[in-house]
């Protein structure tokens, strides 16, 4: 067995104790609302978090090949990772590469341990898909800053450790803004939920009442925060969460099918569509490693990825009402296939809509 | 390196260079220059009489070629009937040979009075014209090599002009047959004929990209490039993303050629053509429809080709099928095991 098929192997061993044991239940979209921060300290005591991390924060130290794997398996089976998920995807990537050597050594074994809940705090009222039109200002003090203004879908900020803040400090547009951590909860910062259409709580409007920050909680330097968080916005964007959100909903409902069942044709299709997004995956992740976060593959895999998530609804509900296929649905598929419904809408959406994606494509294309 | 990065290798460069400028010049040449040239016989070892090179190679000549939109009858010689003859443990001197393997062919074999093997039957759209000497098909768990001057040819074209005949055997004998092993079976030739479609879809859905592209930037309506049109801009990205999406498919299955990932390359290929092609002639309004125009040759072969060795449907259903015909494997497994050994 290779080094990666023995990391397969063992996450899915993991996998299996815990769904045997009870541990979780396989949720779609977990990576967004699977949140269960024992599940994380799980994971990171498995040595399954922070697979590209070095080792002498405790991580893996393996490349973006062991983090794909884990990833992947993760997803796939539903295992709810979002209480660690943006720590170390975004996270932790960004303090490697633009934190000081006190950040790195105080957050990154915690992240690997599977301890830290970060939220990342971008979008505003007024800047959306026009990222760069962010207003939130921080202004410098004696020894740090204070920041004002208001984020808005704010992931798991009211479960979160501390939250990575994008704030103007110039009137420049792009080179004025720079990146703030944020510990929660602080006396300043106001938390309060957005409900989504399920009813469900994982969003958040993040309100910033001249909320102090040490210097020490920059991330980066100073009018970086446009290009650092160009980078990690790269790394969101190309994972195996851009084409497995629904998986867990797939696996479910195909678990019990006659062989002569007539949604074989739409079995067909998923097993070709995600083969070749894993193949496009691997490319992605080759780009990203090196530096190359502007290539237009990246932003094509999450359209096409999240455009497939969408259709797999289609395909799921299809199965679900086939003549001849099971009469009822388990209650775990049923749950499943109301999430799967509830967060369709949003995977064309999150990490930039597909069509300031495909502004990216074209300006790519005509440069 | 990416498996999507297998056609960037300088040997493979080179080649498709040369296939580019042999296609420049002259269109009625080619074919003659193509054989002098030894492209057809690309994928077979020089000890069985190829000229050497792997599946690679191969796949760029097919990808080239069709991405030019030429004249490729039995170029596929190579890709499919030698290396399915040599899995049979048979070779064959420098001929082109065609190979059928389509779903709705009604072939059947016996055996005669003095002992000899015989086939007798229908083939549907099979590429051949005077310049394809043979024709192999399975038939009975035998591979077998027929000489068209044995056959009956009642010949057609497909949609883009290219020779698709039907084949009538009457009690044919044929000059080569040989028993090949129950695991493979007819949809595994149909498979790896249906890669080689894949190829060649690829590489047309390229040419379709680059030529929409560069028409939407030079051509001016409202006193500027369509390009610079968001919805035109999204049309054109939404190309890429098919094409990208096609070149992917095609270097899973050359990276590991199962009859699975051959499958997989047919659906997902087949499926980007279709869109592909209709947003491309949207782009280009009424010029891509005027058979002067490049266009309209590179769409009209996607059509075919998604149809021809298996629409997607049909492989779907395959995939779908071999799923569910297994009882212990999970779906996700069947995912990461069909592309075993790929990344590791």
């Amino acid at each position: 067995m290779s080094e990666l098929e023995e990391l397969r192997a063992r996450v899915r061993t993991f996998l299996a104790v815990e769904l045997a044991s009870g541990g979780f239940t396989p949720r779609c979209d977990s990576w967004l609302i699977g949140y269960d921060p024992n599940f994380s300290r799980r994971l990171g005591a498995a040595q399954l978090i922070g697979l590209m991390l070095p080792t002498e924060f405790g991580g893996f130290g393996g490349g973006a090949g062991h983090r794909l794997v884990v990833s992947e398996e993760l997803l796939s089976a539903g295992a709810p990772v979002a209480a660690h998920w943006f720590a170390e995807r975004q996270f932790a990537p960004s303090v490697l590469r633009h934190g000081t050597v006190a950040q790195q050594n105080e957050w990154l074994p915690k992240v690997i341990r599977g301890e830290v809940c970060m939220a990342i705090g971008l979008s505003e009222p007024d800047a959306g898909s026009d990222l760069a039109s962010v207003r939130t200002k921080a202004e410098q003090v004696d020894g740090g800053w204070l920041i004002s203004g208001t984020k808005v879908w704010t992931s798991s900020a009211h479960h979160a450790d501390a939250m990575v803040v994008l704030a103007r400090t110039s009137g420049q547009r792009h080179v004025g803004l720079s990146q703030f951590i944020v510990r929660l909860p602080h006396p300043n910062v106001d938390i309060s939920p957005i409900r989504l259409i399920s009813g469900e709580h994982h969003f958040n409007q993040v309100t910033f009442d001249e909320a102090y920050v040490s210097q020490d909680d920059v991330l980066g330097e100073i009018g970086n925060g446009w290009a650092q968080a160009m980078h990690e916005l790269a790394a969101e964007r190309a994972g195996p969460e851009r084409y497995l959100s629904t998986f867990p909903l797939l696996e479910e409902l195909v678990r019990d099918l006659p062989r002569d069942s007539r949604s074989a044709a739409d079995i067909g299709r998923v097993i070709a569509d995600i083969t070749t997004f894993r193949t496009i995956n691997h490319k992605v992740v080759e780009l990203l490693i090196s530096g190359d976060t502007s290539a237009s593959e990246i932003a094509m895999l999450k359209g096409i990825g999240t455009t497939f998530e969408q259709e797999t609804v289609g395909i799921a509900l299809s199965i679900a009402n086939e003549p001849g296929n099971p009469t009822t649905l388990s209650p775990v598929a049923m749950s499943l296939l109301r999430e799967a419904q509830y967060q369709a809408p949003g995977f064309t959406i999150r990490g930039g809509t597909n069509e300031v994606l495909r502004g990216i494509v074209s300006k790519g294309l005509l440069k | 390196m990416s498996i999507l990065d297998w056609e960037s290798e300088e040997d493979r460069r080179s080649l498709r260079r040369a296939l580019d400028d042999m296609c420049a010049r002259s269109a009625t040449a080619l074919p003659q220059t193509l054989v002098d040239a030894g492209i057809p016989w690309i994928g077979m070892t020089e000890s069985a009489g190829g000229s050497g090179g792997d599946i690679f190679d191969a796949a760029i000549a097919l990808q080239t070629l069709s991405g030019n939109a030429a004249d490729v009858i039995g170029i596929d010689t190579g890709f499919v009937a030698s290396w399915a003859l040599s899995l049979g443990g048979l070779s064959i001197d420098r001929s082109l040979i065609a190979t059928t393997a389509d779903p709705r062919n009604s072939l059947m074999s016996a055996l005669s009075s003095s002992g000899d093997f015989l086939i007798s039957g229908l083939a549907f759209d099979v590429p051949v014209d005077e310049r394809i000497q043979y024709l192999l098909v399975h038939v009975d768990q035998e591979l077998a090599l027929i000489s068209l001057t044995d056959c009956i040819i009642h010949s057609g074209e497909n949609l883009a002009g290219e020779a698709r005949a039907t084949v009538e055997f009457n009690a044919v004998v044929p000059v080569k047959h040989v028993a090949v092993e129950s695991n493979f079976t007819q949809i595994d030739l149909l498979a790896r004929l249906a890669l080689a479609r894949s190829i060649q879809i690829s590489g047309a859905l390229n040419a379709v990209r680059d030529l929409t592209i560069t028409y939407a930037r030079t051509r001016e309506q409202f006193g500027k490039p369509i390009a610079d049109q968001q919805v035109i801009a999204h049309k054109l990205a939404e190309i890429c993303e098919l094409t990208l999406m096609s070149q992917a498919g095609i270097a899973t299955a050359l990276n590991e050629p199962t009859t699975q990932n051959c499958a997989i390359a047919k659906s997902v290929t087949g499926r980007c053509a279709r869109k592909a092609s209709m947003a491309a002639h949207q782009i280009h309004g009424a010029m891509g429809m005027s058979q002067e125009y490049h266009l309209g040759a590179l769409t009209t072969r996607l059509w075919s080709w998604t149809e021809e060795a298996g629409r997607p449907e049909f492989w779907n259903h395959y995939i779908g099928q071999s799923f569910l015909a297994q009882s212990d494997t999970s779906l996700w497994e069947s995912i990461v095991n069909g592309m075993e050994g790929l990344h590791t």
